[in-house]
């Protein structure tokens, strides 16, 4: 039994950027093998949020942060953690499909090579295994040498999902990963988001209120830095507690 | 009663005339104020402005035609004649009083200038790029790149003045004696280096806008799998950026072809092919600037010192046209530059 | 381990801010530390020069400049050559000016008018990619070269002989390709809705180009024109076959009355000769032609980016 209760759990989480207070004492934590939604307006502070877990915040010179985040039970803050281990353990996929501009299998490989894998058989079974997992193997198995921006956009976010899963993270960050995507496209990535579920803990920012409901299982709602109400997808959406989670949830904020 | 009859029918006949005139007149005047006026809508100054426009607008096709245009003409005599012909290109022997044209050396002499210079100044300045777009602390970023530009705007006469009196010295003192190689330092290297020397603002410059133009979200989805800082910048960065780069290089590649006055200075102008950094070498600029003076009573000296410049040009617009390639490369493959 | 309370002394923020701390956590840590800390040097390596060369310059060539002495400070620029370190460089100062004014008074509304021309009056085709094409091979063409062509054109074929025209014309060919270039870009940076509203209103395209576009423009204008300047205020090669050079201000714009010294011309004339006084005077040259340069370059960049901020 491991000494943690959940993979990440977040305490107390104040974030700044120069003067602006942008999260407000965040306190939540994220089950594994769940779908969480962190939903708000837009400007709620739900990317940064997301950013500061995998400590892609570290990057903005302003960045400060009071409070912890822990991973597996160590805060990833902490002086001994290595940044770079610990985004190998947190994937992310982008609101935009960002694949490189290589091939698709270069795409892939990409992750496993910096952490160290240089077997060439290795790195096909990797490839194979997370496209399969993304869903592309099927549509991208004849070429796979082919410059992954000549794929669809559709295609192209999934082959972004495939790159998260390369390394093998226990948990993935989603930063509304559909809201660029065609609707084809993005009922094909919630499904593939449901899917996953089963072997990794999502957290998933979205400013779409249905598919929070459609995909999630646990949701927060962020209002202005604030964490206003965490708990079941479904208490939310069909009981508010909270007057400006109704707000939003019926569509007069946004 | 039919005088006044007539001088009256007369002068109604001349009123008509010079009142019709002068109506005329008068209707032309303010029809050309009218269209004047009326010009503020569109027709007429619009097309007069089309046209009118065009003309500058074709200027520099027209001058580059004109240069070429003269360049080839002036390098006929050489080309067509017996002692001359293209072969001159590929004959290492230049001895004007003996009719021996060859511009081999100079070709090989700006090649290996530009060589070493292009060697030393693009992994340098790549290197800078990386480091003023990637790495570099807001606060320092700007007065370094302000410094850089200053120094892409230092004319090349200062930088050969510098090169004359301090690196030239140096070569000769400093670091020929390490190979005890014997040279008053005026050199291929002196050359080499001081060309690097002024190359390194434009590649910096243009390697940093297209690492720049690189989208942040590519970085953000490298770093996020676990990408160091370095990893990420050699990996991705510059890789995405590689069209803009190769732009970059060719360009000051065709600047180091191009550049006369600092090199003339420095490279001591012997008519020979160096064999080793510390000797002597002739350019192609050189040789123009050295010897046009001279030669432009001599049709065939002339005219040789002009095939020199027409394959400086030919040079220069292959080098724009690869840079043009990379852009388009870039576009295509990237969707930016 | 440290804890929260430790990690706000100062020795820790010390530690923190040289970046030892993350570097000694790994291999990988290590590495990309010490790939930051080679591309410092690497730009300390590349901007090195410009402080040796202001150092040489300056160093010998300050007091011709800055001096109260004869021959010295504003005798400097403004008298004629005279024996010894007395005397200035007027003929040079005057011929560097009036060379650029002409220069300029011929390649500005060319290359201006140009721009406007492909810019507003072209779409994107043939035309355009012609003339964008052709400008950029000329910005790339050897200035030697212009140099040649313009001795053998203008001196030559069309003779006018050496002299301020033939010098001045050269120079503005030269400055044709970076102001049709800068002004086109900064056309293109003009909003479409600006030249729509102005049209909406009835005016001409021809008004709305003049009095819209190109004001909005005008700062983008300008530091294409300081740019040419600047680039070619420095230029000797242009001008050794098609300025001639001379002792004195110009006087005629033809024949060896209108032979015209130049400063770049002067700075290579006075370090070819080995009597120290004339190295001296090509030092005070040099450092006033570069504080020239970098002057107008200084400005240009200072308007760019006020520009550029203003339009983000």
């Amino acid at each position: 039994m491991p000494e943690y209760e959940h993979n990440i759990e977040v305490h107390g989480l104040s974030t700044w950027f120069g003067k602006k207070h942008i999260l407000k004492d965040i306190t939540c934590y994220f089950r594994d093998n769940t779908v969480t939604a962190i939903m708000g307006p837009s400007g709620c502070g739900k990317s940064t949020l997301l950013r500061t877990l995998n400590r892609l915040n570290d990057l903005v010179p302003s960045f400060r942060r009071k409070g912890e985040v822990l991973f597996k039970g160590t805060d990833i803050y902490g002086v001994g953690t290595s940044v770079y281990d610990l985004r190998k353990h947190i994937g992310m996929v982008f609101q935009k499909p960002n694949p490189f501009p290589m091939s698709v299998f270069d795409n892939v490989t990409y992750g496993p090579k910096l952490h160290g894998v240089k077997d060439e058989d290795e790195l096909n079974k990797i490839v194979e295994t997370s496209l399969r997992k993304a869903a592309l193997w099927d549509e991208v198995k004849d070429e796979l040498q082919s410059p992954a921006p000549n794929l669809s956009g559709g295609q192209q976010q999934r082959l972004c999902i495939a790159r998260a899963l390369s390394v093998d993270p226990p948990v993935l960050l989603m930063d509304e990963p559909v809201s660029a995507l065609d609707p084809i496209s993005a009922a094909k990535i919630e499904e593939l988001i449901i899917e996953l579920k089963q072997d990794y803990t999502i957290i998933l920012v979205t400013h779409n209120v249905q598919q929070a409901f459609r995909v999630s299982d646990q949701a927060a709602f962020l209002y202005l830095g604030e964490l206003v109400e965490f708990d079941e997808t479904k208490r939310i959406l069909e009981a508010p507690a909270d007057s400006r989670t109704e707000a939003f949830i019926t569509g007069r904020i946004g | 009663m039919t005088m006044t009859e007539e001088n009256e029918t007369i002068t109604m006949q001349e009123e008509e005339q010079i009142h019709s005139w002068h109506s005329q007149l008068l209707r032309n005047i303010s029809k050309s104020l009218h269209d004047f006026r009326m010009a503020d809508r569109p027709g007429k100054v619009d097309m007069l402005g089309k046209w009118g426009l065009f003309i500058p607008a074709v200027a520099s096709t027209l001058i580059i035609v004109l240069i070429l245009a003269f360049l080839w003409f002036e390098s006929v005599p050489i080309l067509v004649d017996p002692s001359g012909g293209p072969g001159i290109v590929v004959s290492p022997t230049w001895d004007p009083n003996r009719d021996l044209f060859g511009i081999a050396i100079f070709i090989v002499g700006s090649l290996l200038c530009a060589g070493i210079a292009i060697g030393l100044a693009v992994p340098l300045g790549i290197g800078g790029a990386i480091f003023l777009s990637e790495f570099c602390p807001m606060r320092l970023r700007q007065p370094i790149k302000m410094i850089i530009e200053m120094m892409a705007a230092i004319p090349s006469i200062v930088y050969g003045l510098w090169a004359y009196l301090v690196l030239v010295p140096i070569i000769k003192n400093n670091i020929a004696p390490i190979t005890q190689s014997p040279t008053n330092g005026l050199s291929l290297l002196a050359g080499g280096l001081i060309l690097a020397i002024m190359l390194l603002p434009t590649v910096v410059t243009i390697s940093t806008d297209a690492l720049q133009t690189v989208p942040l979200s590519l970085r953000e989805a490298s770093l996020a799998l676990g990408a160091t800082q370095s990893e990420t910048s050699r990996k991705i960065v510059l890789s995405a950026a590689l069209p803009g780069v190769g732009a970059a290089v060719v360009l000051s590649l065709g600047r180091a072809v191009g550049e006369t006055m600092a090199v003339l200075m420095v490279t001591g102008n012997s008519l020979q092919i160096p064999y080793s950094l510390f000797d002597p070498t002739y350019v192609m600029t050189s040789i123009i600037t050295n010897q046009l003076g001279y030669a432009f009573v001599f049709p065939l000296w002339r005219s040789a010192l002009f095939a020199v410049g027409l394959v400086l040009l030919i040079m220069s617009i292959c080098f724009t046209l690869t840079a043009k390639l990379f852009i388009r490369w870039g576009m295509k493959t990237r969707g930016y530059i | 381990m440290l804890k929260n309370g430790e990690s706000e002394s100062i020795l820790y923020r010390l530690y923190a801010l040289s970046g030892l701390k993350d570097a000694l956590k790994s291999r990988r840590h290590f590495s990309d530390y010490i790939f930051k800390v080679i591309l410092g040097l690497v730009i300390i390596i590349i901007v090195s020069p410009f402080f040796l060369i202001l150092f040489q310059v300056a160093g010998v060539g300050f007091w011709q400049v800055f001096g109260t002495g004869p021959g010295q400070g504003l005798e400097f620029l403004f008298t004629f050559p005279g024996a010894g370190l007395e005397g200035g460089i007027r003929n040079a100062f005057v011929g560097t000016v009036e060379l650029i004014v002409v220069a300029s008074a011929v390649g500005i509304p060319l290359s201006v008018c140009g721009a406007i021309y492909i810019n507003e009056y072209t779409r994107p085709g043939h035309v355009r990619g012609i003339v964008e094409f052709t400008s950029d091979v000329l910005a790339g063409i050897p200035s030697i070269v212009f140099g040649a062509f313009g001795f053998v054109f203008l001196v030559d074929f069309l003779h006018i002989g050496m002299g301020i025209i033939a010098g001045s014309l050269t120079l503005a060919f030269m400055m044709i390709p970076t102001i049709l270039r800068t002004t086109q870009e900064a056309l293109r940076a003009v909003p479409m809705s600006l030249r729509e509203a102005s049209l909406a209103l009835g005016a001409t395209k021809w008004s709305t180009t003049w009095n819209v576009t190109l004001r909005a423009a005008f700062p983008g204008v300008i530091t294409g024109f300081l740019l040419a300047i600047g680039r070619v205020m420095g230029e000797t090669a242009p001008l050794i076959f098609t300025a001639g050079n001379s002792l004195i201000v110009p006087t005629e714009l033809a024949g060896p009355g209108s032979w015209i010294a130049s400063m770049p011309y002067t700075i290579w004339a006075y370090i070819s000769d080995p009597r120290e006084y004339l190295q001296v005077k090509a030092h005070g040259t040099a450092l006033a032609l570069m504080i020239m340069v970098l002057a107008i370059d200084l400005i240009a960049n200072l308007i760019s980016r006020k520009v550029t901020r203003r339009l983000v």
